[in-house]
């Protein structure tokens, strides 16, 4: 919370308060539980995917699309050993020649967002731009799940 | 980002020249939204009402 809303609290009688520096986006954005009237929304962050397949720079596409492809998923995304997002493969991708390194083939840097985003507003996105699926982050670029726009379609209610 | 004058495509809400869109990061997209937009829409960042904050 912001400092003047933490003194306030203060003066009311509260004596646990404490000043988080990055912001209440940031808290939101590392899944961590927030009170209040839209507490109860759904979120891309729950909605997500969290058994999304993953692969590292330097393996063979070929490879990776046999493995993502028998567990059932047409995406992956690319992380690091922190799990930071790199890159992310869709079927157009997963498609390419197998000899490729995952970096040759990967969509380097997609856009990514926060889990506390409103799953009516991303599957809005989603469907206007036709995109069948998105990487939700942490703030500090950390993987939390793929989200499918069929999922987020479905929890939003919207077409 | 998206903010770096591209040949044509704009956002559709602010009208800033991009180089794709943030969103879907196609650089001929129908809807294109610059990141600016995309964060607001979103929720992710609050539209900012002055320069010299408050």
């Amino acid at each position: 919370m912001s400092p003047r809303a933490a003194w306030r609290l203060e003066s009311l009688g509260f004596g646990d308060v404490y000043d988080y520096v990055a912001g209440k986006l940031d808290w939101m954005a590392a899944g961590l539980p927030t009170e209040g009237n839209n507490a109860g929304r759904a979120r891309a962050g729950e909605v997500a995917r969290k058994d999304v397949p993953t692969c590292g720079l330097k393996e063979r596409l070929g490879a990776v699309r046999d493995r993502v492809r028998e567990l059932g998923w047409d995406a992956a995304v690319v992380v690091n050993e922190q799990r930071v997002v790199l890159g992310l493969l869709r079927s157009k991708e997963l498609d390419a020649d197998g000899e490729l390194l995952i970096e040759q083939a990967m969509r380097p840097g997609p856009s990514t967002f926060r889990p506390f985003v409103s799953i009516e507003e991303i599957a809005r996105f989603l469907v206007e731009h036709e995109l069948e699926s998105s990487p939700v982050t942490t703030s500090d670029g950390r993987l939390v799940g793929l989200l499918l726009r069929e999922d987020a379609v479905d929890r939003s209610g919207s077409t | 980002m998206s903010q770096h004058p591209g040949d044509g495509l704009r956002c559709s809400r602010c009208g800033t020249r991009i180089e794709e869109c943030a969103f879907c990061d196609e650089p001929d997209c129908r809807a294109a939204i610059c990141y600016g937009c995309l964060n607001v829409a979103l929720g992710q960042e609050m539209q900012q009402p002055h320069a010299h904050g408050g």
